[in-house]
C-alpha cells in the first residue's frame, strides 16, 4: 500500500463528518487564525494511504485544503492558520 | 565512545558487542527499539511492507529485546481434514491442503494466545473467488493481509485478539494452501493503529536542510539554467561551468546569484557551509550571504572554522566558508544566497560546491557534508544516524500492555533530538496522572527542561534544564520502594529525588511513544533508539547503555 505525505485542513464544522468518513484518529490538531482557542479548523498531517487521499480528493464532499509534502508548518502558514497550543496537562509534582 | 566487540562489563557473564541483550538475560520485562535496523521496521502495522529506505513511514517497530527469534510452528502439519473447524453457513469439502466451499471457510481454533504477536506466512491458490485470513470471527472482519486476496504468497505480523486463525472465502470456490507458517514473534513491539495512517513517524537520516546540493538541472550559459530547487535572484552574469558537483559563476560588472529558502527552528544555531574551488579575488560577502533574516536572528561568518569579516575576507581554493545563523525565540524561513555578486555588481570567477545547511549541534562527529539530491535521495550510509522523525502534529506509536507488575524498579533510556515543543517521549499508560505504577520521559518545553516522572501511588519528578534544539541521551531510573527517581542526561546525573513514591509495583500498561495516549502532547523531534527495562541498571550497565545509545544518536 503506497503512501503520500500531505497536510489536509478542514473547517471545524466539517470535522464530525470527516472523522466519520476516515477515522477519529484524523483531524485532531486544532487550528485557528490567531492560534488561540476555540479551534476553527483541524489538521491531519503525515503519511496518507493513497486510497485515503483519492477519497479525500474525489469522494468526500466536505471542503478541504490539501498541501503535499511533509512541511505542515508551511501548509498552515499558506492557509493563514496557526496551531492552537495544547495545555501541557502533565503531573507537575516535580522538584 | 564506540563500543568494541571485546568490552566486558562487571556482572555480565558474556559480551557480544552490545549491552542491550544482556540487560534482559534474567527475563526482565521491557523493550529495545532500534530505528537504524531496517529489518525491524515496517511501513504498515501489519508488517506486510518493510521499510527499505529513509523517508518512508514507520508503523511497526519490532522489539529486539528477545532477539526476534521466532517460536515453533503452531500448525506443524497442514491438514484441513483434521484440526480444522468448518464455519457454519456453507458447504465445505476438504483435502489435506485445500478447502472447497460454497461461501464460507473455517478456522484453526485455540492455537494463538491473545495479546501475543505472530508471523503468518501463507502461499495459496484460490479459484472462483477471493479469500482472507483473519484473527476474528465474522465473515467481514478485516483481513490480515487484505480483504479480497487472490493467489500468491503473503506475510504479515499481527497481535492476536482471538485464539483462532481463520481462512474465509468470499464466495463459492476452492482455496489451496501450499505453505502455511504461524509462529510467535516474542516481544513488546511498537505500532500505530492501522486506521491512523498519518500517525506514522518517518524514518530519516537527514541532517542537511538544503536540497539539490549537487546542482542537478543546472546548465552553463548566460545566465544558464538554474539548478532544480534553486532560484535565480540575480542573473545578469553567467553560470559558466557545471562540472560534477562544482558550479562556476562568472561576472563582468554583473551579478549571478542563486537562492534557496530553508526553515529554521526557534533558538537554533544553524551553519551553512560551501567549499571554494576557485576564486579570482572576490570577497566572501560577494559569494555567500543570508537574506530575509528572521526577526531576532543574528549572523556570523567563518572561514575554515575561524571567525572572519565576510566583506573583506578573500577565500582561496580549498576554503570551507561557513555562515552561522543564530535564531532567537522566533522560528521561520530564511534564504541562503550563493554565487557571484551577492553584495553588489562584481567582476570575477568563483567555483563552489557542497552546500550544507544544518543545525550546528546536530550530531557529533558527522561528516561535514551530506549530499541531498531530493527529499528522498540523500546520503544515508552508516555514518549518518537513523532516526524516527515525530512531526509534533499527530505522530506516535504504542505497544500492547507491557507487564511491569513484577517489579517496582525500571530503567528507561532514549536517544532523542528535540525540536522545542511540549511533547511526550514515552509514557507507561495513557496518563501517569490517573494511573498508579507508571513513568514518563517528557520534553517540557514550557519550562525548557526534560522531565522524568516516576509513580507508585505518589508521583515524583526530576528535571534537567535544556535549550532546544538539542540531542541527548535521557535515562530515567526508578525505585518505588527505595524512594529513588533519577534522571541522567548523556550518562551524567542531572536530577534526583528521594521523595516517597508511595507503594506498589509498576503496572501492566501500554507504552506510548511520541504522545500521551495517542491523543495529545505530540513530540516534535527525533528518536534514535530507546530501551526500557523492568529493573534498575547499575552504574556499569548505565554506562554501557548510554554508550550504546550514543553510537546511534551521536549526542556527545
Amino acid at each position: 500500500m503506497n503512501s503520500t505525505q500531505a497536510t489536509v485542513i478542514i473547517a471545524d464544522a466539517d470535522k464530525a463528518q470527516a472523522q466519520a468518513d476516515l477515522s477519529t484518529y484524523q483531524f485532531t490538531t486544532p487550528l485557528s487564525e490567531t492560534g488561540e482557542a476555540p479551534a476553527t479548523h483541524w489538521m491531519s498531517s503525515g503519511w496518507w494511504y493513497d486510497e485515503e487521499l483519492d477519497n479525500i480528493c474525489n469522494v468526500y464532499t466536505w471542503p478541504k485544503q490539501i498541501y503535499f509534502g511533509s512541511d505542515w508548518q508551511s501548509a498552515i502558514e499558506k492557509a493563514g492558520l496557526m496551531v492552537v497550543p495544547e495545555e501541557p496537562v502533565v503531573d507537575e509534582a516535580t522538584e | 565512545m564506540r563500543l568494541g566487540l571485546s568490552l566486558k562489563l562487571p556482572g555480565l557473564t558474556t559480551w557480544g558487542g552490545y549491552p542491550v541483550p544482556y540487560l534482559f538475560q534474567n527475563g526482565e520485562q521491557g523493550w529495545w527499539y532500534d530505528p537504524s535496523d531496517f529489518s525491524t521496521l515496517f511501513q504498515d502495522a501489519a508488517g506486510t511492507t518493510p521499510v527499505t529506505a529513509v523517508e518512508q513511514p514507520c508503523s511497526l517497530m519490532l522489539d529486539k529485546r528477545l532477539g526476534l527469534t521466532l517460536g515453533s510452528e503452531l500448525i506443524a502439519t497442514l491438514d484441513f481434514t483434521s484440526g480444522w473447524i468448518v464455519a457454519s453457513g456453507g458447504t465445505n469439502t476438504a483435502t489435506a491442503n485445500s478447502i472447497t466451499t460454497t461461501a464460507s471457510g473455517g478456522r484453526y481454533a485455540n492455537i494463538l494466545t491473545t495479546g501475543s504477536t505472530y508471523v503468518l506466512e501463507v502461499t495459496a491458490t484460490v479459484s472462483g473467488t477471493t479469500f482472507r485470513a483473519s484473527n476474528s470471527a465474522g465473515t467481514q472482519t478485516t483481513g490480515l493481509f487484505g480483504d479480497a486476496v487472490t493467489s500468491g504468497t503473503y506475510r504479515c505480523i499481527f497481535t492476536a485478539a482471538n485464539a483462532s486463525l481463520y481462512f474465509r472465502l468470499a464466495g463459492a470456490g476452492t482455496l489451496t494452501i501450499t505453505s502455511l507458517s504461524v509462529r510467535e514473534l516474542p516481544g513488546n513491539h511498537a505500532f500505530t493503529p492501522a486506521a491512523a495512517s498519518t500517525a506514522r513517524p518517518t524514518v530519516s537520516a537527514r541532517v542537511n536542510k538544503s536540497v539539490n546540493t549537487e546542482w542537478s538541472g543546472a546548465v552553463a550559459g548566460t545566465p544558464g539554467t538554474v539548478p532544480t530547487n534553486w532560484s535565480f535572484v540575480l542573473n545578469t552574469g553567467q553560470i559558466s561551468s557545471v562540472n560534477g558537483n562544482q558550479l562556476t559563476f562568472t561576472t563582468s560588472a554583473s551579478r549571478i546569484v542563486l537562492s534557496q529558502s530553508v526553515r529554521y527552528l526557534a533558538n537554533s544555531v544553524n551553519r551553512a557551509t560551501f567549499t571554494v574551488h576557485a576564486n579570482s579575488g572576490l570577497t566572501a560577502g560577494q559569494i555567500f550571504t543570508w537574506n530575509q533574516i528572521i526577526a531576532g536572528a543574528t549572523e556570523s561568518f567563518f572561514a575554515n572554522g575561524v571567525s572572519q569579516t565576510a566583506a573583506t575576507y578573500v577565500p582561496v581554493p580549498g576554503d570551507v566558508l561557513s555562515y552561522r545563523l543564530t535564531l532567537g525565540a522566533t522560528a521561520g524561513s530564511s534564504t541562503i544566497r550563493i554565487g557571484n555578486g551577492c553584495a553588489g555588481t562584481a567582476t570575477g570567477v568563483v567555483t563552489l560546491s557542497k552546500p550544507d545547511i544544518r543545525e550546528l549541534n546536530d550530531g557529533v562527529g558527522l561528516p561535514a557534508y551530506q549530499r541531498v539530491n531530493t527529499a528522498t535521495d540523500y546520503d544515508a550510509g552508516p555514518e549518518w544516524p537513523k532516526y524516527l522523525r515525530f512531526d509534533q502534529s499527530n505522530d506516535y506509536m504504542l505497544t500492547n500492555s507491557i507487564d511491569f507488575s513484577g517489579t517496582d524498579k525500571v530503567t528507561v533510556a532514549a536517544g532523542v533530538r528535540t525540536f522545542g515543543a511540549n511533547g511526550m517521549i514515552c509514557e507507561l499508560s495513557t496518563d501517569l496522572s490517573s494511573n498508579n505504577g507508571t513513568f514518563y520521559l517528557y520534553d517540557n518545553n514550557s519550562n525548557t527542561r526534560f522531565d522524568y516522572q516516576s509513580k507508585g501511588t505518589v508521583s515524583v519528578g526530576v528535571t534537567s534544564s535544556r535549550t532546544a534544539p538539542i540531542t541527548s541521551i535521557l535515562t530515567g531510573l526508578s525505585n518505588i520502594s527505595g524512594d529513588s527517581a533519577i534522571l541522567q542526561v548523556n550518562g551524567v546525573q542531572a536530577g534526583s529525588s528521594t521523595s516517597d513514591q508511595g507503594t506498589g509495583n509498576f503496572g501492566n500498561f501500554p507504552v506510548y511513544i511520541g504522545a500521551r495516549a495517542g491523543t495529545s502532547l505530540f513530540f516534535g523531534g527525533r528518536l534514535y533508539g530507546t530501551v526500557g527495562r523492568g529493573a534498575l541498571n547499575n552504574d556499569q550497565q548505565n554506562a554501557a547503555l548510554t554508550a550504546y545509545l550514543n553510537t546511534k544518536t551521536r549526542a556527545f
